[in-house]
C-alpha cells in the first residue's frame, strides 16, 4: 500500500486549481423509495419481455481508509417494473463479492422493496434483511442471494446496495445493456481522486445520452498506521485533492441478442470497464499499469504458473529419455506431446481456475491428471527438459469473450497452451484434448490476440479465425448396378475441426465407431460398408467412406438430385436481421465432385445449368459446373468463404448467398426411359 | 551385502504383488465386453438402530475402462440435517492394482445443491474426482454416515446405468429383530437371504458377474429394464415426526399430519376470497377464480430447510411473501378453497415427462412434486400451483397420465391424473399457399394445438419475449430459407386448453425449378424426423408415453401452364403403432394435400420392431415426396 506523503499534498492542491464547474445535467429520473401512482401507469413499450428496467443507476466513489490509502464504494440502485409472470424471477437477485485471502469486499448496505397499486393505494413490502443468504460461489467470490416478497404482475420492485472494496485494481465495471430486459435509463458515475488514474475501456454499439466529465475538489479522511520502534500509532490526514468525475447515461436500450455464429455476446453489450494505470503519493505519479512485460515476469515467478518450468525435476525420472528416443528433433517433440496427451486426463477443479497449477506439476505427473493449464505446463516443462524452446501462451477462448490484448487482465484469460519452436517453425500445442493432433487447436482458441509468456519477449500472437480454413472434399462415384439399381461409392475427406469432432464422438462410444460414423452419412440414404481412414492418425484429416444404392424403380421418369442428401437443407443464417457481427469459427471451402453413369435404359432430358456466384468481391464464391459427356454426368461444386468475420451490414448478402446455394443445390437431373 | 539386498528386493516385489488391489487382469472377459465401467465391488450396509436412527457404510470399487466411463471415476455425496458424513475416503489404483493416491474427506470440494430457482437449502454435497489419465484404472471409495431421521432406506439398483458390468454388488440391511422391513423385488431381482443373530435381523442381497446392459432409444425407463429392489421402512421417525409407511393410507396420514394447522389464512386474504367468490354459484367457476387469484399473486421458489423438505411453509407465509415451493403453494390453494367452502386436497406426485409408473403395490416415497385437486361429483379438477399461466384442470405431460397419492383426513390413497390420449393431443393445421413462377412460396397457416401439443405454443406465449419468439419461429421450420413475418397466438383456457396460432410465411425458391420442370413437396410444414436404427437386433420394448394426432390440410396454388408429370400415390397405413394417411389431389393449378398421422401411446415388443421401423420409414419418405410438373410447350 502506498503511504501518502502528507506535506506534498498541499502543493498538489495548490497546483491543481481547476475550477469546479457546475454542469447543468439531466438528473436521474427516479429515487429509491419515491413512488407515486403515476409510476404505475401502463407501460407503452413491448410488454412481452415481462419487465422493463425503469432505471439502473450505479456510482463508484472513493473514501479514505485506515490503511493510509483509499477504498472505493460502489452503490447500485435498480428499479424494475414487472409486467407479467415472465419476469417474476427478477425478484430473486444475486450479487457477488470478491475476496482474495483475508481481504474481501464488504456489503455494507442493502435494501429492497416491492410496490403494488391496490386500487389507488400504494402497498409496499420491504426486504427482510434476514432473507439475504450468503454462499461461497467460487474460489474468489461470495454470492449474496435475496428474494423480494410480494411480487405480482404490475408491481414495481426496487433494490439498492453498497459494496466497499480495497481492491484498487477492481473498480466495478458497468453494463448498460441487459441480456434479457429493455432498460429505460442506465447510468454510471465515477468520482476518482486525482491521485489515481484509471483508463476507461468502453465496448458496445449504442450511443450515450449523457457523457460528461468534470473536476471537483474533495476531502478524504485517510488514516495512516505508523509503526515506530516503540508503539503502533495511527494518525488522521485530511487529504484534499481534485477529483475526476464522469457520468455516463444511456436511454432506451434494447436487450442484447444471442445470435447464431457469434462468439460470446459479452463482447458486444454496452459496457465500461476500468484499468488502474497510475497512482501518486502526492509528489510523483508512479506507473502501476499492468503491461505484458510485467505480467509475464510475475507469472513466470508465480508458483501456480511458471515457477517450476525452469526446474530440473527428479520426479520425471527417465520418462523423457524413454518417450523421446528418436533421432529426429520434430519427431521427439511429437513423442513428448502424444505422451502427455495420452497419459494425462484433463479435469476441471471445482471453484478453481483452469490456467493455474492447483497442486504441483509433480503431483499432476503422479496422478496422471490435471486441469488444462497443468497439462500444458507439464508439456512445456518436459519439452524444455529435452532442450526445446517452449513457452506458455495465454488466451481467452471464444465462449469466454475477447482478450483486450494490449492490456493484461488475468481474469479475462481462461486457457494456457504451448508454443514450441522447432526447426525454425512455431507450433501451437494443446495436450489437454485427447483427440487433438500435434499442432491442432480447437475452434475456441481462435479468438484474436494471445500472449506468449516469456521473460524477455512476451510477444502477442494473433490466433485469428480469418487465418484458418476448414476444407471438406467429397468424391461421389455412381455406376450402373443390376436390375435398374445404381451403385454409389463415397469418400468424404473432412476438415481438421470436423475430423476432431468425429474422433471425439467415436471416443465417447468405444466399440461403436461404425454406429457413430453412420450419423455423419447423408440421412436419406441407406449406407453400407461404412469405414474411416486415418481414424487414429490425428494429424491427418479423417476420411469417411461408404457405399450406397439408389433404385430407379424402372419408373418412366427418374428424378435425381446429384447431392444425394449432402446439400444444406436450411439456410445457416435463419434470422432475417442482425444486431452483431457474424463470426464464423474459420474460413471454409467445401468441394463436391460427382461422377455418374447415365442409368441403363435411360437418357438425360434435363440437367441444371452451370453457374458461378460471388460473395462480395472476394469474400466467397459458389461454383456449380455440370456436364454430360460420354454417358456420364460430371458435377463439380464448391462453396467458399474466404473470410470468417462479417459486419452486420453484410448479413443480408451472406444470407442471400446461402439462399442461392440452397436453391441451386435443390435442382434435379431428369432421366427418361429410352 | 549384495545378496542380502537382492533378497530384500525380491521380498519387496512379492509384497507389492500381494498388495495389489483389484488388478484389471482379474476381470472376466464376459464383464469387459462393451463395458465402460466394471463395478468390482459395491456394498452398502445400512444398520437401523431405531425407527429414526441408523448408520450407513458404503463402499464402491469401480474400474473405469475407457473415457466414456470417466464420469464414474469421481464420487459425490450429500449431507444435511438428516445425514451426518462421518468419514469419506478414496483410493486410486492403476491397472495393475498399485496404489497411486489416497484422499480423505478434507480433500473433497464442498458445494451447495442450490440452483437458480433455489433461494436457500441446507443440503450440501462433497465431491472428488481422481480423473486419472491412464485407462483402465480403479477407484475405491468408502463412506460412513450417521442417519438422524429415516424417511427412506434407498432402493437397491445393482446396475445403475447403461454400459456398467457388475462383478459384485451387495446390499445389507440390519434391523432390530422386531423391525418390520418392507421390500419388493422387481424385474427378477433376487430375494434376500435373511438371518438372525443376537437380536438383530440381517437381510442380504447379492449379485455377481452381471455383464453390461445397454438401453436402446425409446426403450422404457432404465428401472423398467433391470432388476432392482424397492426397500422401505414401516414405522419411521424424522425430526420429531413419526409415521408409518406400510400402506398408502398410513403414509398419506403422515403427510396429512405435517399439513395440520398450516392452512390458516390472514384476514385480508379471507376477505378477498369472499369478495371474489361469494357472488358465484357454480362451484367450478369458484375454483377457477381462486386458482386465477393464486396464480396472479404467487410465484415459485424452492426453499429446502430441514423438515421443510417435507413440510410446507404455511398459508400465511405464502399470503404475505407471495411465494412458495410446490407444497406450500398447493397447501395455500387448498386453504383458499376451504375459505370458499370447497374441499380440495394436496396430491403428492412424480413430475416429469419421463416418468416411471408408480409401483402401486409398494407404498413409499416415489414422488418429487405436489399439486392440488378438487374432487367434484362427476370429476376432479386438477391444479398445478407452481405455474402462473397453466389452465385450471390441465396437467399435461408433466403430471398427466399417471398415478399419484391424494392426501386427506383419512390418510391417503392413489388416484389417477387425467389421461391425455392421441385423441386429446391433437394438432390441426390448415394451410393456404401459393407458389409463383420462380418457386417462391407464400403461405398462411392456421394451427390449433390441443392437449400436450399445446405445451410448446403455450411456452411461446408466456415464457419468452415477442422478439425471442420471432427468432425462434424463424429458425425452427424445416424450410430452406424463409421468413415468418406475421405471427399471432391466442390461448383458450380450459380443462383441455387450446392454442390457436396464425402465421404468415414466405420462402424464396421453396419449389425447385429446373429448366421446364417444377419440383414441389406439397406437405409443406409437417415432415416427420423420427427414424429408428436397424443396426442391431432390438432387445427391449419400444415405449411411447404419450400419443398425438397431427392433421394437416394444404391448399396450394401453382402458376398456370404446368401439367403434372409425376404424382406421389395416396397412402393409407394402419398399424398397431398408429395411422398414417396422405392424399394428393391436383385440379388445374390447385393442389390439395391432406395428411393424417396418429401415433399411439403404448409399449411394443421387440418382435414388432421391424414393423415399427418400416412404418416410420414409410412416413419419412411420404412426407418428403414431390410432385413433378412440366411446363406445357408453347
Amino acid at each position: 500500500m502506498l503511504i501518502l506523503k502528507v506535506r506534498k499534498i498541499l502543493t498538489l492542491i495548490i497546483l491543481c486549481t481547476v475550477t469546479k464547474c457546475a454542469i447543468a445535467q439531466e438528473k436521474s429520473p427516479v429515487k429509491f423509495g419515491k413512488i407515486s401512482l403515476d409510476d404505475f401507469s401502463p407501460y407503452t413499450g413491448d410488454t412481452s419481455y415481462g419487465a422493463v428496467i425503469i432505471a439502473d443507476i450505479g456510482s463508484t466513489s472513493f473514501v479514505g481508509n485506515k490503511k493510509g490509502w483509499f477504498s472505493h464504494v460502489f452503490k447500485r440502485y435498480t428499479r424494475i417494473k414487472i409486467l407479467n409472470q415472465k419476469a417474476f424471477a427478477l425478484a430473486t437477485q444475486q450479487l457477488y463479492l470478491y475476496k482474495n485471502g483475508d481481504n474481501k469486499e464488504e456489503l455494507i448496505d442493502i435494501s429492497g422493496a416491492v410496490y403494488t397499486n391496490d386500487n389507488g393505494k400504494i402497498n409496499d413490502v420491504r426486504l427482510d434483511k434476514r432473507g439475504v443468504f450468503e454462499e461461497q460461489y467460487s474460489a474468489n467470490f461470495l454470492a449474496e442471494k435475496f428474494t423480494l416478497a410480494g411480487v405480482k404482475a404490475g408491481a414495481i420492485i426496487e433494490y439498492t446496495y453498497t459494496i466497499k472494496s480495497d481492491f484498487d485494481f477492481r473498480l466495478h465495471p458497468w453494463e448498460f445493456q441487459n441480456m434479457q430486459y429493455p432498460c429505460l435509463w442506465s447510468e454510471y458515475q465515477v468520482a476518482i481522486p486525482g491521485l489515481m488514474v484509471y483508463a476507461f475501456a468502453r465496448q458496445g454499439f449504442n450511443n450515450f445520452y449523457i457523457n460528461k466529465a468534470w473536476v471537483s475538489h474533495e476531502n478524504y479522511l485517510v488514516t495512516e498506521q505508523t509503526n515506530s520502534n516503540y508503539a503502533s500509532n495511527s494518525r488522521d490526514l485530511n487529504v484534499g485533492t481534485p477529483t475526476n468525475n464522469q457520468r455516463w447515461v444511456m436511454k432506451d436500450i434494447k436487450p442484447a441478442r444471442i445470435e447464431s455464429h457469434m462468439s460470446s455476446p459479452k463482447n458486444y453489450i454496452d459496457k465500461i470497464e476500468f484499468q488502474l494505470n497510475k497512482v501518486s503519493d502526492g509528489e510523483t505519479f508512479k506507473d502501476v499499469a499492468n503491461n505484458w512485460d510485467k505480467m509475464s515476469e510475475e507469472l513466470l515467478k508465480d508458483k501456480d504458473f511458471g515457477e517450476s518450468l525452469n526446474e530440473t525435476p527428479d520426479w520425471l525420472g527417465n520418462t523423457i529419455n524413454k518417450v523421446a528416443a528418436d533421432n529426429d528433433e520434430l519427431q521427439n517433440a511429437k513423442n513428448i506431446y502424444y505422451y502427455v496427451r495420452d497419459n494425462f486426463i484433463c479435469i476441471h477443479y471445482p471453484n478453481y481456475n483452469d490456467i493455474n497449477i492447483k497442486t504441483s506439476l509433480e503431483d499432476v505427473f503422479k496422478k496422471h491428471s490435471g486441469n488444462e493449464g497443468e497439462i500444458n505446463l507439464l508439456l512445456i516443462l518436459m519439452l524444455r527438459q529435452k532442450g526445446y524452446t517452449a513457452d506458455p501462451v495465454m488466451l481467452s477462448t471464444r465462449e469466454n469473450g475477447f482478450n483486450p490484448g494490449s492490456y493484461p487482465i488475468l481474469d479475462r484469460l481462461n486457457k494456457v497452451i504451448c508454443k514450441l519452436q522447432s526447426g525454425g517453425k512455431a507450433y501451437f500445442l494443446d495436450a489437454s484434448k485427447r483427440h487433438a493432433g500435434f499442432g491442432f487447436l480447437t475452434e475456441g482458441c481462435y479468438n484474436g490476440v494471445a500472449r506468449v509468456i516469456n521473460a524477455s519477449h512476451p510477444d502477442s500472437v494473433n490466433l485469428s479465425t480469418d487465418s484458418i480454413k476448414e476444407t471438406k472434399v467429397v468424391l461421389i462415384n455412381i455406376i450402373n448396378g443390376e436390375n435398374g439399381t445404381l451403385d454409389g461409392t463415397a469418400g468424404e475427406t473432412h476438415g481438421i475441426f470436423q475430423s476432431f469432432n468425429m474422433r471425439e464422438a467415436i471416443g465417447a462410444q468405444p466399440g461403436n465407431a461404425v454406429k457413430v460414423l453412420k450419423e455423419y452419412c447423408p440421412a436419406g440414404l441407406q449406407v453400407t460398408d461404412v469405414t474411416a481412414d486415418s481414424l487414429t492418425q490425428p494429424e491427418l484429416p479423417l476420411k469417411l467412406n461408404y457405399n450406397f444404392t439408389i433404385n430407379t424403380n424402372k419408373e418412366e421418369n427418374f428424378y435425381f438430385n446429384p447431392f444425394i442428401g449432402q446439400f444444406l437443407e436450411k439456410n445457416p443464417f435463419s434470422a432475417n436481421e442482425r444486431m452483431f457481427p457474424v463470426q464464423m469459427p474459420y474460413c471454409m471451402q467445401n468441394v463436391y465432385i460427382f461422377n455418374m453413369e447415365v442409368p441403363e435404359g435411360y437418357k438425360v432430358v434435363e440437367v441444371p445449368k452451370s453457374i458461378r456466384l460471388k460473395l462480395g468481391e472476394t469474400d466467397g464464391g459458389f461454383d456449380y459446373l455440370i456436364a454430360v459427356a460420354n454417358g456420364h454426368i460430371q458435377l463439380q461444386c464448391s462453396i467458399r468463404l474466404n473470410k470468417a468475420n462479417f459486419d452486420p451490414d453484410f448479413y443480408d448478402a451472406l444470407r442471400n448467398f446461402y439462399a442461392d446455394i440452397i436453391k441451386k443445390q435443390s435442382e434435379q437431373i431428369v432421366f427418361k426411359k429410352l | 551385502m549384495c545378496r542380502r539386498l537382492l533378497m530384500l528386493t525380491f521380498l519387496a516385489s512379492v509384497v507389492m504383488y500381494t498388495n495389489a488391489q483389484y488388478p484389471v487382469a482379474l476381470i472376466a472377459d464376459s464383464l469387459l465386453k462393451n463395458a465402460r465401467v466394471v463395478v468390482r465391488l459395491q456394498e452398502r450396509i445400512y444398520e437401523i438402530k431405531s425407527p429414526g436412527k441408523a448408520t450407513e457404510h458404503e463402499r464402491s470399487v469401480f474400474t473405469i475402462l475407457n473415457e466414456s466411463g470417466a464420469s464414474f471415476g469421481g464420487y459425490s455425496t450429500y449431507y444435511n440435517k438428516f445425514v451426518d458424513l462421518n468419514n469419506v475416503s478414496g483410493t486410486l489404483y492403476d491397472a495393475s492394482g498399485k496404489e497411486i493416491k489416497h484422499i480423505k474427506k478434507k480433500d473433497m470440494s464442498d458445494h451447495s445443491v442450490s440452483d437458480e430457482e433455489t433461494l436457500m437449502t441446507d443440503t450440501r454435497y462433497k465431491e472428488y474426482d481422481f480423473g486419472y489419465g491412464v485407462y483402465p484404472y480403479t477407484v475405491d471409495f468408502e463412506e460412513d454416515d450417521d442417519i438422524n431421521g429415516i424417511l427412506e432406506l434407498g432402493d437397491w439398483l445393482p446396475q445403475q446405468a447403461s454400459g456398467i458390468a457388475v462383478q459384485e454388488n451387495r446390499y445389507v440391511i440390519i434391523t432390530p429383530a422386531d423391525y418390520v422391513l418392507r421390500y419388493k423385488c422387481m424385474n427378477g431381482a433376487p430375494a434376500p437371504v435373511i438371518t438372525e443373530q443376537s437380536g438383530k435381523k440381517v437381510y442380504t442381497w447379492d449379485v455377481k458377474n452381471v455383464p453390461a446392459k445397454f438401453r436402446e432409444d425409446n426403450a422404457p425407463s432404465w428401472r423398467q429394464l433391470v432388476p432392482y429392489v424397492m426397500v422401505s421402512p414401516s414405522l419411521f421417525e424424522a425430526q420429531g415426526y413419526k409415521g408409518d409407511m406400510s400402506s398408502w393410507q398410513t403414509y398419506g396420514k403422515f403427510i396429512y399430519d405435517l399439513l395440520q394447522g398450516r392452512d390458516v389464512l390472514p384476514d385480508d386474504i379471507k376477505k378477498k376470497v369472499h369478495e371474489l367468490t361469494d357472488g358465484i354459484t357454480d362451484p367450478y367457476q369458484k375454483i377457477y377464480t381462486l386458482y386465477d387469484f393464486m396464480q396472479k399473486n404467487t410465484r415459485y421458489i424452492s426453499i429446502q430447510l430441514g423438515i421443510g423438505g417435507l413440510q410446507p411453509f404455511d398459508a400465511n407465509f405464502v399470503a404475505t411473501k407471495h411465494y412458495g415451493d410446490c407444497k406450500a403453494l398447493s397447501n395455500y390453494m387448498v386453504a383458499l378453497l376451504k375459505e370458499a367452502g370447497i374441499k380440495g386436497n394436496s396430491v403428492v406426485i412424480f413430475g416429469g415427462r419421463d416418468f416411471v409408473p408408480v409401483e402401486e403395490n409398494f407404498s413409499n416415497d416415489q414422488f418429487n412434486h405436489v399439486v392440488a385437486c378438487v374432487p367434484m361429483q362427476k370429476d376432479t379438477v386438477w391444479l398445478e400451483c407452481t405455474s402462473q399461466t397453466e389452465s385450471p384442470g390441465f396437467m399435461g405431460s408433466f403430471t398427466g397420465n399417471r398415478k399419484a397419492l391424494l392426501i386427506d383426513e383419512t390418510g391417503g390413497y392413489l388416484v389417477s391424473t387425467p389421461v391425455y390420449t392421441a385423441h386429446e393431443n391433437q394438432q390441426v393445421r390448415n394451410v393456404q399457399a401459393t407458389i409463383d413462377a420462380s418457386g417462391n412460396l407464400d403461405a398462411n397457416l392456421i394451427t390449433c394445438y390441443k392437449g400436450t401439443t399445446e405445451e410448446l405454443p403455450h411456452a411461446l406465449i408466456y415464457e419468452i419475449s415477442k422478439e425471442d419468439r420471432q427468432r425462434y419461429l424463424n429458425s425452427v421450420l424445416n424450410l430452406p430459407t424463409y421468413q415468418v413475418d406475421k405471427s399471432d397466438y391466442k390461448e383458450i383456457k380450459g380443462r383441455l386448453p387450446q392454442v390457436n396460432e396464425s402465421l404468415h410465411i414466405t420462402s424464396p425458391a421453396y419449389a425447385s425449378v429446373t429448366g421446364k420442370r417444377l419440383f414441389l413437396s406439397p406437405n409443406l410444414f409437417n415432415k416427420s424426423q423420427q427414424r429408428f436404427s436397424i443396426d442391431s437386433v432390438r432387445k427391449y420394448d419400444v415405449e411411447f408415453k404419450f400419443g398425438n394426432t397431427y392433421i394437416d390440410s394444404v391448399n396450394l396454388q401453382i402458376p398456370i401452364g404446368y401439367t403434372p408429370e409425376a404424382v406421389p400415390k395416396n397412402i393409407d397405413i394402419t398399424t398397431k403403432f398408429g395411422k398414417y394417411k396422405m392424399t394428393i389431389q391436383i385440379d388445374g393449378t390447385s393442389i390439395k394435400c391432406t395428411r393424417y398421422f396418429e401415433s399411439d401411446a403404448g409399449r411394443f415388443s421387440p418382435a414388432d420392431y421391424l414393423d415399427l421401423v418400416k412404418f416410420y420409414e414409410d412416413i419419412y419418405k411420404a412426407d418428403r415426396s414431390k410432385i413433378v410438373f412440366v411446363k406445357k410447350e408453347g
